[in-house]
Formats: structure tokens, sequence, C-alpha cells
């Protein structure tokens, strides 16, 4: 009997787990609000727009910026920030913007080239002695190849499947705010991809690699780096670089068994990227419309270093040979025009910044699920 | 850590039992041929790979029973049914109910086998769950979720009495389906265990 019992003790222990609820996220916190943007001559069609670009999405949320040198800016939220609590999107919540954030930390590479501190073609192994021997061919890895994603250096991302599911096993081994730990366990020791210029392959680990450089030229975190040579002099007071407990940021959602349920992924996303360089930053629309004005305007890089960043990296590999990829800075064909900015995609966000210099325009869409994203209104909005 | 010393403790528990009636001298097997199997488990999402098990382990407990179909004097073919739980922090908690075909081979007190099969598994997410409502909004949503999930393992053993055998087994199953683009969520698991045949009253 003493046999059964000891059985049925352990069966009741486990039923006494299972009862465990799932977790519950916190109340959001109120932003302050943004002017109210209904006399706006373009507030009903932007607002059309924004609604079909959600709805086409199937996401909870969405938050569209639009500037204009003729109309000035609108922005406006459409659906939920945070389905818990059914909160409403309104355009001035605390973003997470994913690889967006490459764009920061090559703006601060390019600023201690500027100063002489790092030069394009300083190799790896220069900058970071610990890579030696563990990366192949770190001596021969320029910042110039981390920047424009030609390293060989293989990617922490989707397509690296034991990162991937070590992510979705336990979010924090894959903690990119911990890069000698997870460049330990992915990336070193294996082989490049392909010969250090030769190709073209997309990379979180050469912008992580590219934090890691920053820190070490200027002898600063990353995230007091960014604070103090952007965030500060741009009164962009709603944006940071770290992991915090902050109520106000968008709950982002997934579809992780593809059946159109969705599962709350804010923790995932910040125990894994918030407060690395490849695509940590925590922002607002606003707050990023002041960093791609003073980026394009000349007051972060000069403007020969602006248009060196815009200049795609070009390969036969690439489709009809440009790869669409500058320092940081990605290329968008659309609508009959050209235009720069960066798109960031994380588990359970997609948000997308783009400068159309030809037409002075700047859009800035977000939606809280991460899903291969339709971006139709580009075409409808670019006059 | 509870958890395994709870289950370290009933292994030892049921083993000295165990130990204590075939000494008596009771035909256990021939009185109760059907063993009872209860092993707990480490388990992770990942491609299969013995690295991780005993970091901050996902645990879970299995209880299952072996059917023998051919039982020849070094080795058997025979079927498993298991029924267990995982909690998996960051996911969810998994019930299964699988069961696997198996060949097992002695060497003395030590054996071998391999098994494959499939079961049931029902998960219970840790995060909050919603769904789409006709008008495009979101509600909340059951948190409850039915896969099919693909097993296979490999294990070894040792038999310490004619009744008890004690094993540890590494087996990888799969949550399906998962999304068009990615056919499976594979899981490895590293169970150890015992394997009783229970007396019967006679």
């Amino acid at each position: 009997m003493k046999t059964i019992e000891n059985v049925l003790f352990l069966l009741l222990l486990v039923f006494s787990l299972v009862a465990c609820q799932p977790e519950e996220p916190v109340k959001p916190a109120n932003m302050d609000a943004l002017p109210d943007f209904s006399t706006h001559p373009k507030n009903e069609f932007y607002t059309h727009e924004l609604e079909q670009f959600r709805q086409l999405n199937k996401a909870p949320g969405a938050i569209m910026l639009v500037k204009t040198a003729q109309d000035g800016v609108w922005i406006g939220g459409s659906g939920k920030s945070n389905l818990e609590y059914q909160t409403p999107m309104t355009g001035a919540e605390r973003i997470r913007v994913g690889s967006i954030t490459k764009t920061f930390t090559s703006t601060i590479i390019l600023q201690l080239v500027e100063q002489g501190v790092l030069q394009l073609e300083d190799n790896l192994a220069y900058w970071l002695p610990q890579t030696k021997g563990k990366i192949p061919q770190a001596d021969k890895i320029s910042i110039k190849q981390l920047l424009t994603h030609t390293s060989g250096i293989r990617n922490l991302g989707s397509d690296n499947i034991p990162f991937q599911l070590a992510l979705i096993n336990r979010p924090i081994d894959t903690d990119l705010t911990q890069p000698e730990k997870i460049l330990e366990k992915f990336i070193y020791n294996k082989p490049l991809r392909f010969e250090p210029g030769a190709d073209y392959n997309y990379s979180n680990t050469g912008y992580i690699l590219l934090g890691m450089i920053a820190e070490q030229a200027a002898q600063k975190p990353l995230k007091n780096l960014m604070q103090d040579r952007i965030f500060t002099p741009l009164q962009m007071t709603n944006t940071y670089l770290e992991k915090r407990a902050d109520p106000s940021v968008v709950r982002s959602y997934m579809d992780l068994y593809g059946d159109g349920k969705l599962l709350d992924v804010s923790e995932w996303e910040k125990v894994y990227e918030d407060g690395s360089a490849a695509g940590g930053i925590i922002t607002t629309v606003l707050d990023l419309l002041k960093f791609s004005e003073a980026l394009f305007g000349g007051r972060l890089l000069k403007q020969q270093t602006v248009q060196e960043m815009q200049l795609s990296v070009k390969l036969p590999s690439c489709p009809e040979g440009d790869c669409e990829y500058g320092y940081g800075l990605e290329t968008w064909k659309v609508a009959r025009t050209i235009g720069y900015g960066h798109n960031g995609g994380v588990i359970g966000l997609d948000a997308t910044w783009l400068y159309f210099p030809d037409k002075q325009m700047t859009i800035i869409s977000f939606l809280n699920l991460g899903t291969p994203v339709k971006k139709d209104y580009l075409d409808r909005i670019i006059p | 850590m509870r958890l395994i010393h709870l289950f370290f403790y009933c292994i030892l528990l049921l083993s000295c039992q165990t130990a204590a009636w075939a000494q008596e001298g009771a035909p256990i097997q021939r009185n109760f041929p059907v063993p009872v199997t209860l092993s707990v488990f480490s388990q992770a999402i990942s491609l299969p790979n013995f690295k991780g098990f005993f970091t901050d382990p996902q645990l879970g407990i299995r209880l299952g029973t072996e059917l023998n179909y051919r039982k020849k004097q070094h080795s058997q073919v025979f079927q498993t049914i298991n029924l267990a739980y995982y909690s998996h922090k960051s996911l969810h908690r998994g019930f299964y109910l699988s069961s696997e075909v198996g060949y097992r081979k002695h060497f003395g007190s030590f054996f071998l086998d391999a098994t494959i099969g499939g079961g049931y598994l029902h998960l219970i997410s840790t995060v909050p769950v919603y769904k789409a409502t006709a008008n495009g909004d979101f509600v909340k949503a059951s948190a409850h979720f039915h896969k099919f999930m693909p097993t296979l393992g490999v294990g070894t053993g040792y038999r310490i009495t004619n009744a008890t055998s004690l094993f540890a087994r590494y087996e990888v199953f799969g949550e399906m389906p998962i999304q068009q683009s990615v056919p499976i969520l594979p899981h490895k698991a590293l169970h150890v265990g015992m394997r009783i045949h229970l007396p019967t009253k006679n």
C-alpha cells in the first residue's frame, strides 16, 4: 500500500503544479498624450491606411508616423497596445524597434571613425583580441564588413536553428546583452559562411561585435555612449538601451503555433534583445523621428559620412548586384523612389523606419505582432 | 530540485520494498507480469544533443507500463504506454499520453533498448493567449493546445532484482503541427527511473 500511496502523492504533486495559472502582464503605464492630429489635412487617409495595415496583418495593434515637408507630422495608433487590459494604442507608447537599433550602433561606430578612434579597415581581432582563434579570420574581418553584413560571421537570428530553439527553450540563454556568453555558445569555433567580403548575409552577430568594439574603443558601455552621444543631445527622453521593467512598452505577440492564437512574448523579447547592440532600443515614434532628422540632417555625423552610410554594398551574389544595405542603413526601392532607414523584426513585433530624401518624407510603422508583414501602404502613402 | 529529491526518495523506497519482496521468494513477475515504470526527466526544446539537461532543468515525471509481445532469453519486443507531465517555464506545461514499440537486448543484468512511437500532447500555455474576433479585435483565449507528438528513444538500464530495474533514457519528441514553415518543434528529454513488477495478492 505504501508504494501506491507514494505514487498517488507524486501524482497529486503533479496536478497541483498544473493548476497554476499563466503569468499576467503588468498593467500599462500612461504616456504623455500626443497632440491632436484630427485637423491634419491627411488625417482621414492616414487613419484609414493605418487601420488597413493592422487588419491586413491581423495584428493586435499598430502605430504609424508620417512626416512630409508640406503637411508636417501625423501620428496615429490603431488596435491595442496591451490585450490583457485592452489598452488602446495611441501612437505615444514606447516600442521595441528591433534592428532599427543597428543604425544607432553604426552611428556610434561612425562617430568614433570620424574622431579617429576607429578606422573602418581595422580588423576584429585588433579591437577584440579574444575573438582571435575563435572566429575564423578575425584578423581579416574589418569593421566595414561587420557594418555591411559581409563578414561571413554566422547570424544569431531566424537562420540559426539552434539559436532560435534556445530562444524558445529558455530566453535567458540567448540574452544578447551578454555577448561573450552568446558568442561562446553559438558562434565561436564555427566556420564562416563565406570568405570575408565575398558575399552578403544579414548578421545580428556582426552588430553585437560592433557594440563590443565601440565599448572597447570608447571605454564606455554602449548604453552610455548612445545616451551621451544621441539620446541626450537630441532630447530623446523616451529612448533607452537597457533592460527595464517598463510597463509603458507595448506588449508583443506571436502566433507560435500557426493557429491564429497569439501568445504574449513580451518577456521573451525583453530577456533576449532589450539592451543589445543589434536590436535592443526602446523608443517612441516621435523620438525615432528626432533621430531620423538629426541623422539625415547631418547633426550626428558629417554629411559625407551619412552619404557613405547610404551607399549599398554591390556584390554579384545579391539580387541585381545590389545588396541594398550600407553602413547600418537599408535601401528601400518603393513607389518609384528610394528610401533609407531600417526594418526591425523581433519575435513579436515589426517596425519600419524610412526616410525618402527625394520626397522629404519620413514614414515609421509599427505592429506588435511578429509575422512577415505586408507593407502595401507605402505605395499608396508615398506621393 | 525538490521534485528530484522527492523522486529519488521514492525510488529508494520502492527499491527497498521490491528487494524485500524478492528476498521473500515471491515469484513476482508471474503474479503481476505487467511492470510499472516511473521516471523523472529533464527536457528542453532543442535539436537532439546532450547539452544543458542539468542547468536549471525543466522537469517532468512519467508513469507508464510495458506490454511484452515477444520475450526471448536475451531480448524482447515490447510496447510502452506512458502518461507524463512536464513544466517548461517560459512556454507551457505539457501532459502527454504516448505509446512506443521497442526492442530490448539483455546482457546479463544490463540492457539496452530503442523505441519509436507517438502520442497526444496537451499543452497549457504559461503566457497569456488571445484570439481574434470577427471584427479584428482580440480577446482572451483558452491556454490549451492539442498536439501530436512523435517520439524516438534509446535507453539503458540495470536489473537490480528480478522485479526491479533502474534505467536511463534519452528521448526526442516533437510538437506537431507548429507553423507552415516549421514542421516540428523538437524536444529532447533525459529520463532516469525505475521499472518494477508490483506484486498482487494471492
